[in-house]
């Protein structure tokens, strides 16, 4: 996490271990580690979604294919954090959290980002983002302000 | 003077005593203000260049002098060298267009210094690989690489000489550079335009590798290599060892057999070839286990381990052609924790892909990462609060500026494979999973 927190233009870390990174911290959450989910939400919520922005992701873009870059490495990323976001929403261990979080994703702009990062995405992986914006107007007490 | 001239010993000598003033002078003199300094006027390299031209173009044989021409060109072009300009045009106007003719002279002296002349020109283009991007073109397209392959394909395997070497070294530095300006990884900033004429300078530097690989695709290019690597004596030199293993991981990377978008070209695979040479795996495991040098042993296991994930990908291959000891690597990796961090993060990589080639190695694996000692070990790797110990471009190189993987690449992805297994082995217990997460966190 504090490599995570930490991560700047400096960091040695190429794309691939970047998403690596990413894939475990999914993992973790996925498997009901909720101390762990709880840490990285209020520690890294903000950079995950720094991460979506198009200056980002170009940038990931351009990195050359074979230096672990790409469209397709791109896509990877963004992926992969709609469906970290996706997690409390779809587990009951998470039911007290998701209040907190839907908030904290609010401040983020993430239905902004999510939108924006869609045309990143394949016709195959744009429901995930679908996805994650309907449990955020839909499922949580505090999404009356996504939807307005 | 005249190259007819050069045919009087006594005249000869002259400039020869000259030349070796000059390199004196260039190799140790200084001169605080630059300005002044007359080893960066640009009537000497004119000059050289000129009398190696007309020697070239006559009938004269002075090899002895030719050599000692030469490496005053590859001094001063060194001394005059600079990040704006890179390579200055009389070099690359009047020098590297000789090259086919110097290193295919009969006189062996003078093929070893025009190598040595092209490997200093090489590692200087490299310092700024996009701006120097038509030396790269211009050496492709002249013929010197299929004439430096020809040098390294008549290596004999029971007497390699000097410059049988400095051909691989060579060969190494085109096709994997190591010193240079590379870019940052795209984290925290935005597009970058630099990496777009990357993208598209990086043709040239793949042409390249191809036009390498193919020439020596043809001959037992891995025999004459190990013949060169254990010749040289690891307690006076590594150089020529890092360069074969660097060399080896650029061919395992470019010409990966696995027709994926990330391999670079669709040429036949190196993989065969390396798999088929007998004393291959011997040569590596010997050197990552047992070299003293850090570069060596993390190269070789780097080599050991893209040849081990390539395995694993054929489909057509059987896993047992490449077969390592887990146990050694294990220590390896705890052992060097401390002392030579490096290698433990390639040790990381290589762990990486035994875990998936084999479910007795994954056990052993997994016994070992379930142990707070050892994941304390990943957890210092990745700590970028620690200082960083070892450089991975002296391994991977920069590949002209946009290195293949990070320095924390390996311990990170070792340690999500570790934990994939434990979240997905549905035989392990909930608790069993709970504890290695503890330990984890």
């Amino acid at each position: 996490m504090h490599f995570l927190m930490n991560i700047s233009s400096k960091s040695d870390l190429g794309p691939t271990g970047f998403i690596k990174m990413l894939t475990f911290i999914h993992d973790a959450i996925q498997n009901e580690q909720k101390e762990f989910m709880q840490k990285i939400f209020k520690n890294c919520m903000k950079l995950l979604c720094s991460m979506m922005r198009d200056n980002q992701l170009l940038s990931v873009q351009e990195w050359p294919l074979k230096c672990g870059g790409g469209t397709e490495t791109t896509q990877n990323l963004i992926i992969i954090i709609l469906k970290i976001f996706n997690i409390p929403f779809n587990q009951q261990i998470y039911d007290r959290e998701v209040d907190e979080i839907s908030a904290g994703l609010a401040k983020a702009d993430i239905i902004y980002l999510t939108l924006n990062a869609l045309k990143y995405l394949t016709t195959e992986s744009i429901p995930i983002g679908i996805t994650l914006i309907s449990r955020l107007v839909f499922s949580a007490e505090s999404s009356k302000q996504f939807a307005q | 003077m005249t190259p007819n001239d050069f045919k009087e010993s006594s005249k000869k000598h002259v400039i020869q005593a000259a030349l070796e003033v000059l390199a004196n002078v260039v190799k140790l003199g200084k001169c605080e203000d630059s300005n002044l300094d007359v080893t960066r006027s640009s009537s000497l390299p004119t000059l050289l260049i000129s009398i190696v031209r007309n020697v070239v173009k006559s009938d004269v044989n002075v090899p002895d002098l030719m050599v000692d021409l030469i490496e005053n060109i590859s001094l001063l072009c060194k001394n005059s060298f600079n990040k704006q300009v890179g390579i200055e045009p009389i070099y690359m106007k009047g020098f590297i267009p000789l090259l086919p003719n110097l290193i295919k002279d009969p006189n062996e002296q003078l093929q070893l210094a025009t190598l040595k002349a092209l490997g200093t020109f090489s590692t200087q283009a490299a310092i700024i690989p996009i701006r120097m991007c038509n030396f790269f073109k211009d050496i492709t397209e002249n013929g010197v690489v299929k004439d430096v392959c020809e040098i390294f394909k008549s290596t004999p395997t029971n007497a390699v000489q000097p410059i049988h070497m400095v051909a691989i070294e060579a060969l190494s530095t085109l096709s994997c550079p190591v010193y240079g300006d590379f870019y940052s990884f795209p984290w925290k900033r935005g597009p970058h335009d630099n990496i777009l004429e990357y993208t598209e300078a990086s043709l040239v530097y793949e042409k390249l590798r191809l036009s390498i690989f193919t020439c020596i695709k043809d001959f037992d290019f891995v025999g004459k290599a190990i013949a060169i690597f254990l010749k040289e004596d690891e307690s006076k030199h590594v150089e020529v060892k890092c360069s074969i293993l660097r060399f080896f991981i650029q061919l395992l990377r470019s010409f990966d057999n696995q027709p994926n978008g990330a391999s670079s070209s669709k040429v036949e695979g190196v993989l065969d070839i390396f798999l088929s040479n007998p004393s291959l795996k011997q040569v590596l495991t010997q050197a990552a286990f047992s070299s003293k040098d850090a570069v060596i042993q993390a190269a070789a296991i780097q080599v050991l381990t893209l040849i081990l994930r390539q395995v694993i990908d054929d489909q057509n291959l059987d896993q047992n052609v490449m077969v390592l000891d887990i146990q050694k690597v294990y220590l390896l990796f705890e052992k060097s924790s401390k002392t030579e961090p490096f290698i433990s993060i390639m040790c990381c990589a290589l762990m990486s892909e035994m875990l998936r080639q084999d479910q007795q190695q994954a056990a052993f694996i997994l016994q070992k990462f379930s142990q707070p000692n050892s994941l304390q070990i990943i957890r210092d790797l990745i700590d970028i609060k620690l200082p960083k110990k070892g450089n991975i471009s002296l391994v991977n190189g920069i590949n002209f500026g946009c290195q293949h993987e990070g320095f924390y690449d390996h311990p990170i992805s070792f340690f999500t494979h570790v934990a994939e297994q434990f979240f997905s082995d549905q035989r392990m217990s909930k608790e069993r999973k709970q504890e290695f997460l503890q330990t984890v966190a």
